[in-house]
Order: structure tokens, then C-alpha cells, then sequence
């Protein structure tokens, strides 16, 4: 079986319990929403300084959404002892990683749909135009950040303090990816030059070719026992 | 079968007959690096005294990173050879690491205030001295829950050699940010005066020095704990420990 049919075994998987539940994904929507609300209450002064602050709004709530939605879809593995179940298929390990990743990828998506709406209307923002660009920095952003996240989610859960553990040592890891979305977003929405925007995409395309890469290699020594 | 506990060699514990040798330089170091900072080189005609934090923060900040980088090598090591060996100079790393950052994060903010006028400045130096701070804090965090089994040891050895891949990105990254705005402030201004030189020079082999027995020592004792846990393990094993 080759990696990418093996991970895609595992992603249908996931993606089977999320249709039958919608645990992950409405959670997190939720979660997400009220991330928005509260900081748009917190930070919203006027509609010249929306444009400033929406894109952190944004990126926070992603931030913190996807650190639930993967402590939540690794903490269904843990259940009934399912990871060694996982482990001990007769797929490639990174299969189990690349799997678990595109479903993470697949839930943030559906949330980043409504957040982004969420976010235009509550700092009031204009986003034709720039909804394509957008969405490429936010794919771009949600790779990293899954990426790394799956990787400490898949060791996170087996530990003691698991949920805390995963958002302390995920946090740091991926701030740069955060800062190079929000810098982005805000130069976008401020309707700054592509070459600009350009240079972001660089860095954010940097940060996810390494800790993809970086992620595939090391699933198997860190995880399996 | 295995010998009895009375006639077992491997119980001594690993011996450091340079490790006295080290203690002593360092203590003649630092007697020279403080004459050196305070008797010698001269005050600096603006900051006056303050300038003198500098000897400290610049050398602890090399110090910090002499650590983490001896830290995530070790994990990698550790994570490839599973060697508890490896673990042990890992979290020596890291903690002397992060004891320097602490060092670093106060020095700095202390110095900035005069020097700058601020107490934090978005620099990329400063930005990423901090966020790789909060990886290795985080690291300590996961190292110092009461039980620590396999998993965590095996997630901290993640997690050094990610905040080392993180850390060029994190620098770029800032850079960019803060490149676009012509206001910000970099670095310590102007060069040093030859004055000031040979303090700084004996400083930052002072912080060598010191990095280098903290780390050592700080592994011996991670060394010795895993070989005290082996033979509690063991005696529980021969049913030494039920009694009471």
C-alpha cells in the first residue's frame, strides 16, 4: 500500500466520525466564533483601526481554534487504546501522520469559511477582490501550523497534562507563521503591492516545506515506541 | 542471573576527574572578567555605569545559545539513538540555556531603557531571544511534571530540534516585519571602543566556561537520577524494596 492511498484510508476515516458527530468541527466553528466576538469586543475602536486589528482577530482564532480541533482528533485516539491499533496497521507511519494532518486541514478549512465571514462583518471589512489572495495565505498558514500541531498533538496525548502541553509547546513553535499571516493579511487588506505580499508568502512556504518535512521524518521516531 | 548488588561495580557512577579543574578556572575567570569590566575598561561617557550590563547580556546571550543548540543536537541524538546519555545532556542544555535567557531577558530590557530609551523593542534579536525562550520553557515545563515517562522525554527532543528549526524563521520573519519601518532600532549603535575589548573577549570565555561546567554538571546529575531510577527499578524487581 503506498503512503498517500495509506493516509488517505486514515483521512476517510476521520472524515467518516466527523459526518456521523460533527464533534470537531462545530466545536471548534464555535469556539472559533466566540474567539472573534470577544476580541472584536476587546480591540474594535473604529473602522480605521478594524482594518489593523482584523487580521490578528483572524489569525488568533485560527490559532487557537486548530490547537482544540487536533487535541480533539488525537484525543479520539486515545480512546479504547485506537492509536495502537493505528501504529500496528500494516501502513507507513508517516501514512498515520499525513492522514491525521489533511483531516485537521479539511475541519480548519470548513471553519476558516465562517471565520473570515465572521471577521468581515464584525470590523466591517470589504473583501471582494482580495478573497482569493486571502484564502491562499490561509492555506498557506493553516499547512505550517497543522503540520507542526498533528506532530505535538500525536505525542501530547499520550502525556500526562495532554491539552495544556500541546498549546504551551505549539504556541512558540509556530509564531512566526502567525506573525507572517497577520503582517500579510493586514498589508492586503490595506491593499498593499503583490511583490509586498510576496515576500510573506516566502516565509510562511519556508516555515511549511520545514516543519512538513521536518513533521514526516519525525512522526515515526517520536511516536512510535 | 544477575550478581549481587555488594559485588557490582556499575553502581559508582560516573567519574569526572576534570570536573575540579574546570571549577577552578571558572572562578579565576570570573575574578579576572569582573576586574577586567570594573577596573579596567572605562566608563562609557553617555550611559555612564550601564553600559557595563553589557559585558554581562551580550556574553549570556551567546551563552543561551550555545545551550539550546547543545540541547536540540543531543534530542536529535537522543531521538535517533534512544541513548539516555543523550537525554541527559538534552535537558543539561536546555536548562542552562534557559537560565542564561532569563539572564538575557533581564539584562536587556535594563540596558534598552537607558541605551534606547524603551524598555522592548520589536528587534528581530530580541523577538526571537524571547520566542526561543518560550520553547524552551515550554520544554522545562514538560520535563518537570512529576512523572517523567518515555512520551515526555520523547516530545521535549521534538520540540528542542523544532524551536532550533524555528529559530532562522522566526529572525527572518521579524526582520521583514520590522524592516519596513525605518524607525527601528538595531543592534548597540556605533562599534565597541578598544578600550572595552579585552573586558568583552575574557567575558565571553568566562560564559564558555561557565556554560560548559553548568551543562556538564547539570548532565552528571541527570546521569546519576537515571542510573538511581535503574536500580530502584531493579531492586523492586528482586523484591528488595517491600521490605520494610
Amino acid at each position: 500500500m503506498t503512503l498517500l492511498s495509506a493516509a488517505w484510508l486514515v483521512l476517510r476515516k476521520d472524515l467518516q466520525i466527523e459526518l456521523r458527530t460533527g464533534e470537531v468541527v462545530v466545536t471548534t466553528a464555535l469556539f472559533a466564533t466566540l474567539v472573534a466576538v470577544l476580541t472584536s469586543l476587546s480591540f474594535y475602536v473604529d473602522d480605521q483601526s478594524a482594518r489593523l486589528v482584523a487580521p490578528g482577530v483572524l489569525w488568533i482564532a485560527v490559532a487557537f481554534a486548530g490547537v482544540l480541533a487536533m487535541s480533539r482528533s488525537w484525543s479520539r485516539e486515545r480512546e479504547n487504546d485506537a492509536f495502537r491499533a493505528l501504529l500496528l496497521a500494516p501502513i507507513p507511519r508517516a501514512a498515520i501522520y499525513i492522514g491525521k494532518t489533511l483531516g485537521t486541514l479539511t475541519f480548519l478549512a470548513i471553519v476558516e469559511c465562517a471565520l473570515v465571514l465572521e471577521v468581515a462583518v464584525l470590523f466591517n471589512l470589504d473583501l471582494r477582490g482580495i478573497a482569493g489572495a486571502l484564502a491562499g495565505l490561509l492555506a498557506l498558514g493553516t499547512v505550517g501550523f497543522a503540520a507542526t500541531g498533528n506532530l505535538f498533538a500525536a505525542m501530547g496525548v499520550r502525556t500526562g497534562a495532554r491539552d495544556l502541553v500541546l498549546a504551551v509547546a505549539l504556541f512558540p513553535v509556530i509564531a512566526p507563521a502567525l506573525l507572517c499571516g497577520v503582517v500579510a493579511t493586514r498589508e492586503l487588506i490595506g491593499g498593499a503591492p503583490m511583490h509586498e505580499i510576496w515576500a510573506w508568502v516566502r516565509i510562511l512556504a519556508a516555515f511549511d516545506v520545514a516543519f512538513v518535512t521536518a513533521g514526516m521524518f519525525l512522526f515515526e521516531p517520536l511516536v512510535c515506541d | 542471573m544477575t550478581q549481587p548488588l555488594s559485588q557490582r561495580t556499575d553502581t559508582q557512577g560516573p567519574v569526572f576527574p576534570w570536573l575540579p579543574l574546570l571549577v577552578v578556572a571558572c572562578a579565576l575567570c570570573l575574578c579576572a572578567t569582573l576586574y577586567e569590566i570594573f577596573g579596567v575598561a572605562p566608563v562609557e561617557l553617555q550611559m555612564g555605569i550601564v553600559q557595563k550590563i553589557f559585558y554581562f547580556h551580550v556574553p549570556s546571550a551567546y551563552a543561551m545559545y550555545l545551550g539550546f543548540t547543545v540541547s536540540a543536537v543531543a534530542s536529535a541524538v537522543f531521538l535517533a539513538t534512544r541513548n539516555e546519555r543523550w537525554d541527559a545532556i538534552a535537558i543539561a542544555g536546555a536548562e542552562v540555556g534557559s537560565l542564561f535567557c532569563l539572564v538575557v531577558l533581564v539584562t536587556g530590557p535594563l540596558w534598552a531603557r537607558k541605551a534606547w530609551g524603551t524598555f522592548w523593542t520589536w528587534d528581530p534579536r530580541l523577538t526571537t531571544t524571547l520566542l526561543a525562550g518560550m520553547v524552551f520553557f515550554a520544554y522545562l515545563v514538560l520535563r518537570s511534571f512529576g512523572s517523567v515517562g518515555e512520551v515526555e522525554k520523547r516530545f521535549a527532543a521534538g520540540l528542542a530540534v523544532f524551536g532550533l528549526l524555528d529559530l532562522p524563521i522566526i529572525h527572518f520573519s521579524v526582520q521583514r516585519w520590522r524592516g519596513t519601518h525605518p524607525t527601528v532600532i538595531t543592534g548597540n549603535g556605533g562599534g565597541l571602543h578598544p578600550d572595552m575589548r579585552p573586558a568583552l573577549f575574557i567575558s565571553f570565555f568566562l560564559f564558555t566556561l561557565l556554560a560548559a561546567l553548568l551543562i556538564w554538571q547539570r548532565a552528571r546529575i541527570e546521569r546519576l537520577r537515571q542510573r538511581y531510577e535503574a536500580l530502584e527499578i531493579e531492586a523492586a524487581e528482586r523484591g528488595l524494596l517491600e521490605e520494610t
